[in-house]
């Protein structure tokens, strides 16, 4: 915290990297169905040789995409040692099914729990890169608006689909801002001595009071700023649930149509394997 | 001319008993400029706010183009008259791209897709702003996002345009764009609402309205405006210095005209009343050869990377240099984006020399283990808009910050405080139990200010101290910081605003496209002002009217405008000798 101050460095989403593969001219909507078919198929495999096939699809696509993989890869680096604890909990506490591989005490590493961990890892992987290809690909109002489009149905069942997508669009518009403040806010402190006192990184009541003096500000000054956008967006003529038009028009082409066809056939083969 | 807007007998309150307008009486005429001056508290914002309906009055009324902006359906098309730029650049942007956040307003207003693009082409070909419009906001400057509000008032085809303080917030540059933007769109035609408390903004206007506590204080025209000096100053709004020199010349020598807001027009006044001196401007003054006291801060050919290893790492520093001593006061003056903060934020070890040197107070900062604690503790930092940095809810408790952080005992702690808040100019005793949300912006931004102080740092770095504040409160802060430098402690500043730098600074490093340009003394600057022109920036409109005075065989020398007529010295004397008496 002390010896770097550069926020936006971890902040992976709503930062677009411009590009001309396939994957950035694909329509938005038609690339998040992809993204979310592909996704929620991998959450079902469980056997090695699918979720491999589905590893070396999802490289494919990542090469295909152009983006650096340490770059999409970055936003794990906050939550690795979590991660890696939740991996080590599988391994040792699943239950005792397949043969037994290692044992110490009520400890048991199985063929199934050993499985069910190498599948975890790959799974996660594969997530963080298709969302990553995803953002990183697509401007973040190409994003919102592909959730506002793919969500339309939900209209008829009176849900306010438009107005979740600019609660949506405003919310990612300030991700930056905010990080940039909270930046300052923690330059201003640590010129005042703060963050150089040595408590334990596991004293969590300490830890806690040292944040306080960046949580407070941000928040007061979060809600100044929503105050100001509110009086904005009025002035600008915005009334929540009316009718309004929308600039962005869109137009599935042949390209959109065939990607959406192949995710299928390569879920299908997925789930077959 | 038919009236565009009609403001008559209105009132208005937040809190019941605390009326922030009162019987505001007002018309503006089709395509006029007028500007709406007063200091912070004085209910300008208010007014601009009752205009668009977004406020209705609580008495009386606002008529816009003919439509009661209380009459429910016709709010919605007052809005769809007025375009409002608000102060902070930064609130008023929905979208997350250019060409979207143009596109917003128009959507609202149901007009078809089609129109829309054709319309968004246009609003921002017009604001320069083509080349971005795929950008995303944050990526913009203040001034580019102040030009994107207004492209969307353009977009909206808006007969009025309400700027409220929009400019309070930019660089020179952004200031000028601004400007120039809000001119071309007065010569179209528009209707402009100018709201202010700089006076220099005002110039461009046909007519001031000059609000104080609510009330509508003195109309005119920006000429008769300005030749009130005091009563402005009254109502804590700052004169534009050559104004000022204007007036005491005036007092002077009573022939010279009282008023003048362009230095060629005391020049011009002075040739009639005397022909231009033949002999050549000699100095008359000592230049300030101080002794070469210690170095508290040497930067060396430092540069530095931004977000290295990611796809977004751009370089915010090519190269600078920058020495500070004891006792002086330094100003880093540069554009948004020159890299000034860049700088600045080396100097008391927040980022780290990735190449190059510093040394700060004796520490190597480029060392593997430096002691940043000492560094942190004797380089004080201040950093723009401080006030909104602020955490504790009493005074006393947030200045204390620092010193408990040191783990000092409590009666040190204490003495600290005191002495923090003292320099600021507030008194311990009555304000140490002050909940801060009760104080006013200028108050705030001290107290900020003490917090540092508590720390007694040998050096003192501020990042933009006077940005956004009222022309009062920024007097107030320059005059600590000139006290401060007194009591021996350095002060760096950085800064875009070049009265400024003439008002503190013994120094001036200039920086521009991520370089230093070398360093120079602030009296030298005065006399050699073309220095400061081949930089790319624009002169200050004292050292504008120095220059050709000096063209003109005067000798002058000075900071301040007093300093400037004082230094006239003898041809004063004579003039006032030949003028003085009676005439005119």
């Amino acid at each position: 915290m002390i010896e770097d101050f550069e926020i936006l460095r971890y902040i992976t989403i709503g930062q677009y990297l411009p590009g001309r593969s396939i994957i950035h001219r694909l329509d938005p909507a038609v690339k998040l169905f992809n993204a979310m078919v592909l996704i929620l198929t991998i959450a079902f495999l469980t056997s090695y040789a699918s979720n491999l096939l589905a590893l070396v699809w999802v490289l494919a696509l990542v090469s295909i995409s152009g983006i650096p993989m340490g770059y999409s890869l970055s936003g794990l680096r906050p939550a690795v040692w979590f991660i890696i604890a939740l991996l080590v909990l599988e391994l040792l506490f699943s239950p005792v099914r397949g043969t037994v591989i290692w044992q110490l005490g009520f400890l048991h590493v199985t063929s199934y729990s050993m499985r069910l961990t190498v599948t975890s890892l790959v799974r996660l992987i594969d997530f963080i890169l298709l969302i990553s290809v995803f953002t990183l690909t697509t401007r973040t109002n190409d994003v919102t608006r592909a959730m506002e489009r793919l969500s339309k149905p939900l209209q008829y069942l009176k849900i306010p689909t438009r107005e979740l997508a600019l609660i949506m669009t405003i919310a990612l518009r300030f991700v930056p801002t905010f990080a940039m403040e909270m930046e300052r806010l923690m330059k201003a402190q640590a010129s005042r001595g703060g963050g150089l006192t040595k408590a334990s990184k596991w004293n969590a009541v300490a830890q806690a009071r040292a944040r306080l003096p960046l949580i407070l500000p941000l928040f007061l000054i979060a809600l100044r700023r929503a105050e100001d956008l509110v009086i904005a967006m009025e002035s600008r003529g915005y009334v929540p649930n009316q009718e309004r038009t929308m600039y962005r028009q869109y137009h599935l082409v042949t390209r959109d149509w065939l990607s959406a066809v192949l995710t299928m056939v390569i879920c299908v083969g997925l789930v077959v394997v | 001319m038919e009236d565009m807007i009609f403001v008559e007998n209105v009132s208005y309150e937040y809190v019941q008993g605390t009326p922030v307008l009162r019987n505001v009486s007002l018309t503006v005429p089709k395509g006029a400029y007028v500007a709406l001056l007063g200091a912070n508290g004085s209910g300008k914002s208010t007014l601009a706010r009752l205009l668009n309906g977004i406020l209705t009055p609580k008495t009386g009324r606002v008529i816009v183009d003919g439509i009661d902006t209380q009459d429910g359906p016709g709010a919605m098309a007052v809005k769809k008259r007025i375009g409002m730029v608000f102060q902070h650049p930064d609130n008023q942007i929905v979208a997350t791209t250019v060409e979207d956040d143009v596109a917003f307003g128009l959507e609202n207003f149901n007009i078809p897709p089609l129109e829309i693009e054709d319309r968004v082409t246009q609003a921002l070909r017009e604001t320069d702003l083509l080349p971005l419009r795929a950008r995303p906001p944050h990526l913009l400057s203040g001034g580019q996002k102040q030009r994107l509000a207004i492209a969307g008032a353009l977009a909206m085809e808006q007969p009025i345009v309400v700027l409220d303080e929009a400019t309070s917030m930019l660089d020179a540059k952004g200031r000028e764009d601004i400007l120039r933007l809000v001119r071309r769109l007065y010569d179209d035609g528009t209707t402009i609402i100018m709201v202010t408390h700089h006076m220099e903004e005002v110039l461009e206007a046909d007519r001031v309205v000059v609000l104080d506590q609510g009330r509508v204080v003195m109309t005119g025209h920006p000429r008769e405006i300005f030749r009130h000096n005091r009563r402005l100053r009254e109502f804590n709004l700052d004169v534009p210095l050559i104004s000022q020199v204007a007036g005491i010349l005036h007092e002077r020598v009573p022939a010279m005209p009282p008023e003048a807001v362009d230095p060629s027009e005391i020049v011009m006044s002075l040739r009639e009343l005397a022909r231009p001196r033949v002999r050549n401007g000699e100095k008359n003054w000592e230049s300030p050869q101080g002794t070469e006291r210690l170095p508290l801060i040497e930067v060396e050919a430092l540069s530095h990377w931004y977000l290295t290893g990611t796809p977004l790492a751009h370089q915010g520093l090519k190269h600078a240099d920058l020495t500070v001593r004891a006792g002086e006061a330094v100003a880093i003056v540069g554009a948004t984006g020159s890299g000034k903060s860049t700088v600045m934020q080396h100097l008391n070890g927040i980022y780290r020399p990735q190449r190059g040197r510093v040394l700060a107070v004796g520490v190597n900062l480029g060392d593997r283990n430096p002691d940043i604690a000492q560094v942190r503790r004797e380089v004080g930092m201040l950093f723009q808009n401080a006030e909104d940095q602020l955490f504790e809810q009493l005074v006393g408790d947030d200045v204390s910050y620092g010193p408990l952080q040191m783990k000092l005992d409590l009666r040190e702690v204490r003495r600290r405080v005191r002495y923090g808040l003292e320099m600021v100019g507030l008194d311990f005793e009555q304000f140490k139990d002050r909940p801060i949300f009760a104080l006013s912006g200028g108050e705030k931004r001290r107290v900020a200010l003490a917090g540092v102080l508590a720390l007694e740092p040998k050096v003192l770095v501020l990042d933009e101290p006077t940005a956004g504040l009222d022309p009062a409160s920024a007097h107030d802060v320059l005059r600590r910081l000139h006290h401060l430098k007194q009591q021996g402690v350095a002060v760096v500043f950085v800064t875009h605003n070049l009265e400024e730098v003439l008002n503190l600074a013994d120094r001036v490093v200039m920086i521009q496209d991520a370089t230093t340009q070398g360093s120079y003394a602030t009296a030298d600057l005065i006399d050699h002002p073309e220095i400061i022109s081949r930089h790319g920036f624009t002169l200050p409109p004292l050292l504008r009217l120095q220059q050709m005075l000096r063209a003109d065989g005067y000798a002058v020398h000075g900071r301040t405008p007093e300093e400037v007529v004082e230094s006239l010295g003898e041809d004063l004397e004579m003039l006032a000798e030949r003028w003085g008496g009676g005439v005119q």
